[in-house]
């Protein structure tokens, strides 16, 4: 409830009367309760989320997840008696909230739809026990120094509205704004607070017209990127995208699925031979780390930047490039650092000037120190947005929905009857994700895994880690509980096909205790699908073809794509022998 | 003199391989070639199920078997307790590989030297350097890092382990961390049966 100015009211339990957040005549918040305010009846957000939660037993969250319900309570009291409420710490003379007990989650939990309400309902619970940026507890990525003045302030932690934080939805660049008709495949547009959904290029280019697409991509630049194994949906429909293409170019190391298709590959210099000045990941620590050459580069290459130097050139555009770095590099904040419109630099004069905004010192010092990381100071690492107040009841997601509806209805854009209205809550609703929804015959989740050394699966590629990986069974075969291999007639070594309502993929079968009885876990050493570079083993196929690319398994406010599928198993006489053929990960190899 | 040897704190380990990878660039280890290798293995039942790791290299044994069987005399042991093999006068008769309990040995055939990793089969600069401490035919296994130990380093997988499960001491030295570790977690020495006396102690 808001007045006319827009301030929000709260109710004051002690007075029986409704104010002005800021009123200073204020004396006890009302967290629970039914009101009226102006004639409008009214609950205070933590009444809205209790009633919520009325519906979410622990009861139906086991129906669901089949996590006994006297262990959710179990787990949800050890969690709240471990984060000590009400206890603090000193740290480096700042008297600090302690909360060592923390919801921390990664991708796994949120790449799915509905990722911004199961995103907001873990925050929540480490919000109810005061572990939002507390020593102890959920600390998050409040961004680096740099980004507080450069690329549109994604990083910044600045007052909003009402006492409240300011909402910086983007943490890697600035809105998209709206267009109609797109100018995103991938409609990053209709996403203002979502990552890039770049799955979803495949769903608008496969009906171009829905979307008022009035033009087709005719060229694709690509650096170290590899759509065609990371994204979910079919491969099919991503080969047609790149036939389709007029021309391809790709900026690389290495050999994979999507360079494979480039008309012109530029290879570039390995890490090994190349200078870099990179922002050290916070929140921990912070401050940049020089990588610098350990060797001549071995064949013809060259740095990134010459080749996005010499692109530039040749397009005429050399003037922008320079200023696309001077803004995303943060020069512009020390005028003498600006790359001059007309000149090109190399990637040693580019780290230099990233050094030197930093902390003043040239390369020589970095190349002497290594680095400049340093403990971040405790008043930025935790509660750096103190004297303000969070965000519980997530108004600017509404808002947003309703920005969106009213460009899209005004554009006339055909596909808002379509759009995914719902995935857009100021607070988590019990919804069920519709991959529970498929046919019953789908009865088995297929989830795909990473471990340690193969972060991104493009690791793979180094014989070192192929020496391992190879040689470890959760990698080179689908894991499957024993008791469910078992009760479909499955046994070790056994082959068998995974199929989705979208795709399929083969795998060899080893059966795990570890494994939940409902799920086929597939590594992610058994993903790729690289012919050319003969070093990758290729596996079963692609994980990402069991999944689906369209608006209803994405969650539209955060552009999250779906990454668990609905699958069934069918019982193979023996590997296809496209799997076994030549560099597979199926077959034992001495020489990599 | 110092008696070398080492901890390894299964409590510690999360199968990383990080060791394993360490070791492998320190020391050019061909395609197949292990001086340490990460075992694990799935334990109990579902829902109650976990995965063990456990490390293993060359036990730079007191009593050592490879080098009782070595025919010439290319296995010795340094005063520093430190086992090594001497290339030029190993024969690769593989008798130290069959004699080790925990087979730690590996006979170095000639194509691991002359193949490189890489798929043109050319060796890289890399591997051109690293190869030239291997004799094709040999015995090899792992050294303790000897050349990084004399120069007062730690062996790379220890000094790359991010867990610490990997501790590296002189076990003569009462007040080093490994023997302390040894006393008050009773380190276990692999396959004591065998009476080999191993420099390596597993504690959890």
């Amino acid at each position: 409830m808001r007045n006319a100015e827009g301030k929000i009211h709260v109710w004051d339990a002690s007075d029986n009367r409704a104010r002005l957040w800021d009123d200073p005549d204020l004396k006890e918040l009302a967290l629970e309760g039914t009101y009226r305010v102006d004639g409008i009846e009214c609950r205070p957000a933590f009444q809205r989320f209790k009633d919520i939660l009325a519906d979410c037993t622990p009861q139906q969250t086991e129906r669901v997840t089949t996590v006994p319900a006297a262990t959710v309570q179990r787990i949800a009291r050890e969690f709240a008696k471990a984060a000590r409420i009400g206890s603090f710490i000193e740290i480096e003379g700042c008297l600090l909230p302690l909360r060592p007990a923390a919801y921390n989650y990664y991708r796994g939990a949120q790449g799915h739809k509905f990722s911004a309400m199961a995103n907001h309902s873990f925050k929540l619970v480490n919000f109810l026990v005061g572990a939002i940026d507390a020593p102890g507890g959920h600390v998050g990525v409040t961004l680096d120094d740099w980004k507080e003045d450069i690329r549109g302030g994604t990083g910044e932690i600045r007052p909003g509205e009402n006492g409240m934080m300011q909402a910086a939805p983007h943490q890697l660049h600035p809105e998209v704004p709206f267009s109609y008709p797109p100018n995103e495949t991938h409609l990053a547009g209709y996403f203002p607070l979502g990552v890039d959904p770049g799955h979803l290029s495949q769903y608008t280019l496969a009906r171009p017209e829905a979307f008022g697409l009035d033009y087709r991509p005719e060229a694709l630049l690509m650096c170290h990127a590899n759509p065609l194994w990371n994204l979910p949906g079919s491969r099919q429909r991503l080969y047609d995208i790149m036939r389709s293409l007029r021309f391809v170019v790709a900026v690389d190391i290495l050999p994979n699925e999507s360079n494979e298709w480039a008309d012109i590959i530029l290879p570039c210099h390995d890490l090994l031979e190349s200078w870099n000045m990179i922002m050290i990941e916070p929140p921990h620590h912070e401050g940049p780390c020089l990588r610098q050459p350990a060797t001549p580069p071995l064949y013809d290459t060259r740095s990134e930047e010459e080749i996005f130097y010499e692109i530039s050139e040749r397009l005429g555009i050399l003037e922008a490039w320079n200023g696309i770095l001077n803004g995303w590099n943060g020069f512009h904040l020390e005028p003498e650092l600006m790359l001059e419109p007309g000149r090109r630099y190399t990637d040693r004069e580019i780290a230099e000037r990233k050094g030197l905004l930093w902390n003043g010192k040239d390369l020589e010092w970095y190349i002497e120190h290594g680095h400049a990381v340093t403990p971040r100071r405790p008043e930025k690492w935790y509660r750096p947005w103190e004297g303000m107040r969070l965000h519980f009841y997530l108004e600017d997601i509404v808002r947003v929905r309703d920005e969106l509806m009213r460009n899209m209805e005004a554009a006339d854009v055909a596909i808002r009857h379509e759009w995914e209205w719902y995935d857009y809550q100021p607070l988590p609703t019990p919804a069920l994700d519709p991959v529970h929804e498929e046919p019953p015959e789908f009865d088995l989740y297929a989830v795909t895994f990473k471990d340690i050394q193969i972060n991104f699966g493009e690791t793979l590629s180094n014989p070192w880690i192929d020496d391992i990986v190879f040689k470890d069974p959760v990698h080179t075969a689908v894991l499957l509980n024993s008791a469910t291999g078992r009760g479909k007639g499955l046994a070790d070594g056994d082959v068998i096909r995974i199929e989705s309502p979208y795709g399929s993929v083969v795998g060899r079968v080893a059966l795990s205790q570890g494994v939940h009885p409902e799920a086929v876990c597939i590594s992610n050493a058994l993903t790729r699908i690289a012919t050319q570079h003969t070093g990758m083993r290729h596996g079963g196929g692609s994980f990402n073809d069991l999944l689906p690319a369209n608006l209803r398994h994405t969650d539209a406010c955060s552009g999250q794509p779906e990454t668990v599928a609905k699958v069934r198993l069918t019982k193979l006489a023996s590997l296809p022998a496209e799997v076994v053929a030549g560099n597979s990960a199926y077959r034992p190899r001495r020489v990599h | 003199m110092a008696k070398w040897g080492m901890v390894f704190d299964l409590r510690r380990c999360i199968g990383c391989n990080a060791c394993t990878v360490a070791c492998k660039q320190e020391n050019s280890l061909p395609y197949g070639v292990f001086f340490t290798k990460t075992l694990s293995e799935e334990v109990g039942a579902y829902p109650n199920t976990t995965r063990t790791y456990i490390p293993t290299i060359c036990n730079h044994c007191e009593d050592a078997p490879c080098q009782r069987v070595c025919p010439t005399g290319a296995t010795y042991t340094r005063a520093d307790g430190i086992v090594l093999v001497d290339g030029d006068k190993c024969i690769g008769c593989g008798s130290c590989v069959v004699a080790c309990p925990y087979d730690q040995r590996t006979l170095l055939e000639p194509e691991m030297l002359t193949r490189g990793l890489f798929r043109n089969g050319e060796l890289t600069p890399f591997e051109q350097q690293g190869y030239k401490r291997f004799t094709a035919g040999t015995a090899t296994k792992c050294t303790f890092c000897h050349e990084r130990v004399d120069a007062g380093l730690q062996p790379a997988c220890v000094a790359t382990c991010p867990t610490e499960a990997r501790i590296f001491g002189d076990l003569d030295d009462p007040d080093s961390k490994v023997r302390r570790l040894i006393q008050e977690h009773r380190g276990r020495q692999p396959m004591p049966e065998k009476n080999t006396n191993p420099k390596v102690f597993y504690i959890d």
